[in-house]
């Protein structure tokens, strides 16, 4: 029992994972008619917002001491972390937390992203079958993975927990059972409610806003809303910018899980796909429940 | 006049003379001929081959392999301080190329893949004539190069390396492994394991789904079993998995105190820092502490895991904070050259790559079957792993294994491994029938 209710954990969060990035699947598909191949990349470019970012934040200033020779001949470095010469004690605060805090840049860079991607690319292929977006997606998506793969190398690299929030949380306890019996690691359960927060805001968004409002009109009957005067085309690059945003920030909360590396996209990328089909091609609440569903369905498969 | 007939008997008289005539010498060069061999290097250049993963997902342990080769030629040709050219011996290298001709190299790119490093090896062999090939990361790239070159009388000298079926059930006569295997990871792993934690102990083990994670599972498996401790369960996990939550949450309440994680590269990045999140280090079970093992290490790995390294206890064929004069010697020419110590990865390379020039040179031929002959049951020292034998039966180097274990206090990304002990060649020595496996003619192949 205590198995199968920690499989369910587990599945929730890489649920969260799977929902977030078929939600902007979804989204892509039910605005634009795109089937999106690159979304796996967005999401893994997501990640390497949040690397880029702590590497700028972990800027060293290097001194070497020519006269101590390291045991393999070359000088000795010094190395000083700029950002807490700078700031002190914030500074390391800010090394610290740098996941989090890649998020302030990674939502402008992801839509900057998404936008780009829309008006260079995919504008060109509304028109054109599906088969013929899936090419150029994953064209697309390949093209990113080298890009990646040229800046950053083919390791893997690991990004870490901020220092608090490492170590388990006694879940069972909560629900009154014996301690240690149901343990969850604090930041998958941050990411479980973060993806719940996202889902929940890009809900709002659709739901409680003007914008929102034509967006889902948009998807109803794109010609019917174009007939009125609204310019359709711009919302919905600004959608897509939305959808990238979303993959975007599910895969800078991600890394801590799981270190980050140029083929992560595509990893996802194919579950993402299976989890749009079976939540219903441009249902939003389907996706999403979906994403959950498969999420929990492959935790307690392993379950023997 | 007597009228020539030419009937049947005739006919068959003649032809049966005239086979004989012209046969006749071939039976006198026959010998001659035998000696032709694939990418005879006395007609051309001497090319090595040196296909290593330099994209996928081993490509930095590749790179770095290849980093150990590129200096090995550059000391067989005499170039840069010599290397450990200056403490192996017996050495027959004079330092002035191999058989007094320079020694070229072409590289190629096995994309961590089977089928791509044997297209790799064929178009090396078959396109840049390649006299001799090595490299890998994984085993499924060092057996399907080993069983190519076989075909084709090239000799291979594997790379890294680790699953016992390279130099086992999957060895070949032109096949030739210095990395250490599973087997002897398992025999020099055991008593630190025994010492540190205890001989009443239940392990979980996790395994890559391939013939490494497999071989390295039975060889841990028997290891520990020998030392008293029980085996919980063998979970196998798919190579290049992510996430491994779902599989550690069954380890919790498995009633298992010790998790063994055979994981290798991106496996073992991603699964020994999600064990460490879910709190497995600091829980206790059966009355002790809950302890991690990852019985094979590399250094880049030890740097990928981060801090979920520290304390952990694996294996590894060779660290550059050795202090013999051999490792000094290499670590200090690999590093002026490169900036930065060597791996195991390169120093495999480097000393692969030397022996088999060092045995052709002792030969005194390019032909495979000598040079095969001079490599088995060489006997040779100063490669930085003590006294080691190059064995006749399996083609298989025996020297002492490393035991070291994730640094707690690493001052660079160059020292997250600390050696805390060697086990010796002759604990690590096995009998070579335990494996099966046949080696294979001498008689070199036409390419």
């Amino acid at each position: 029992m205590n198995a199968l209710l920690a499989q369910l954990l587990n599945g929730l969060d890489k649920g969260g994972a799977y929902a977030l990035i078929a939600l902007g699947l979804t989204l892509v598909f039910g605005t634009l008619g795109v089937v999106n191949f690159a979304h796996g990349a967005l999401f893994m470019l997501g990640c390497f917002c949040a690397v880029t970012f702590r590497y700028l934040i972990t800027i060293e200033r290097v001194t070497t001491d020519p006269n101590k020779l390291s045991p393999w001949g070359a000088p000795v470095e010094v190395r000083t972390p700029v950002v807490q010469e700078w700031f002190g004690d914030f500074g390391a605060i800010l090394v610290d937390y740098s996941v989090p805090i890649s998020l302030l840049i990674a939502v402008p860079l992801m839509l900057a992203i998404g936008i780009a991607m829309e008006r260079g690319l995919i504008k060109h292929f509304y028109k054109r079958s599906h088969a013929e977006q899936i090419l150029v997606t994953f064209g697309l998506a390949i093209v990113l993975q080298e890009i990646v793969k040229s800046l950053f190398g083919a390791n893997p690299v690991p990004q870490p927990t901020p220092a608090d929030l490492r170590g388990a949380a006694d879940i069972g306890v909560w629900f009154g059972m014996a301690p240690h019996v149901l343990t969850y690691p604090w930041w998958r359960l941050i990411y479980l409610l973060f993806s719940v927060g996202v889902i929940g805001g890009v809900f709002a968004f659709l739901h409680l806003t003007t914008f929102g409002m034509v967006v889902r009109a948009g998807m109803a009957d794109r010609e019917a809303v174009g007939l009125l005067g609204i310019n359709i085309d711009r919302r919905f690059t600004i959608v897509f910018g939305l959808a990238a945003v979303v993959a975007g920030v599910a895969g800078v909360m991600y890394t801590p899980l799981l270190a980050p590396n140029y083929h992560l996209g595509m990893d996802f990328l194919v579950l993402s796909f299976v989890v749009v089909v079976v939540g219903g091609m441009g249902s939003l609440p389907g996706a999403v429940a979906a994403g959950f569903l498969l999420g929990i369905l492959q935790s307690i498969a392993s379950v023997t | 006049m007597t009228k020539f007939r030419v009937d049947r008997r005739t006919v068959l008289k003649g032809t049966g003379a005239g086979i004989v005539a012209l046969g006749a010498p071939h039976f006198f060069i026959r010998n001659a001929w035998a000696q032709q061999f694939c990418n005879d290097p006395t007609k051309g250049k001497i090319v090595f081959g040196f296909n290593v993963p330099q994209t996928g997902t081993y490509a930095e342990e590749g790179l770095e392999q290849l980093t150990g080769y590129k200096l090995a030629v550059q000391h067989i040709n005499g170039e840069g301080d010599g290397g450990m050219l200056n403490t192996f011996k017996p050495k027959s290298l004079k330092g002035n190329g191999l058989l007094g001709r320079k020694v070229e190299f072409v590289t190629g790119d096995t994309q961590t893949n089977t089928d791509a490093a044997r297209d790799g090896a064929r178009r090396m062999i078959e396109r840049d004539k390649a006299i001799m090939v090595t490299g890998s990361v994984t085993s499924g790239e060092a057996i399907a190069q080993q069983a190519l070159c076989q075909e084709r009388g090239v000799i291979y000298m594997s790379g890294l390396t680790h699953s016992n079926d390279t130099t086992g059930k999957d060895k070949r006569r032109y096949g030739f492994r210095h990395f250490f295997n599973a087997y002897q990871s398992g025999v020099a792993i055991a008593p630190f394991l025994a010492e540190a934690y205890g001989k009443d102990r239940r392990a979980y083990h996790l395994t890559a789904d391939y013939t490494w994670g497999w071989t390295q599972e039975e060889s841990i498996k028997a290891a520990t079993e020998a030392l008293g401790w029980q085996t919980v369960a063998t979970v196998r996990t798919p190579l290049g998995l992510g996430d491994y939550s779902q599989y550690l949450t069954p380890v919790l309440n498995s009633g298992a105190d010790v998790l063994i994680l055979n994981h290798y590269g991106h496996d073992m990045v991603n699964s020994l820092p999600q064990a460490v999140q879910f709190g497995i280090r600091e829980r206790q079970a059966n009355g002790k502490n809950f302890e991690i093992v990852v019985p094979m290490f590399s250094e880049l790995m030890a740097v990928g895991a981060g801090d979920a390294v520290k304390g952990i206890i694996g294996t590894q064929n060779w660290n550059w904070q050795l202090d013999d004069e051999a490792s000094k010697a290499f670590t200090q020419s690999y590093g002026k050259a490169y900036g930065a110590p060597p791996s195991q990865s390169a120093h495999t390379g480097y000393v692969q790559a030397i022996l088999y020039a060092d045995a052709v040179e002792r030969a005194g031929t390019f032909y495979p079957p000598e040079v095969i002959k001079a490599l088995e049951g060489f006997e040779f020292d100063g490669m930085g792993n003590g006294p080691t034998l190059y064995r006749d039966s399996d083609h298989q180097c025996f020297k002492e294994v490393l035991v070291v274990r994730g640094n707690e206090k690493p001052s660079s990304r160059f020292d997250v491994l600390n050696v805390i002990g060697k086990t010796a060649r002759n604990e690590v020595t096995y009998d070579p029938t335990i494996f099966g496996g046949e080696l294979g003619p001498y008689e070199p192949n036409q390419c």
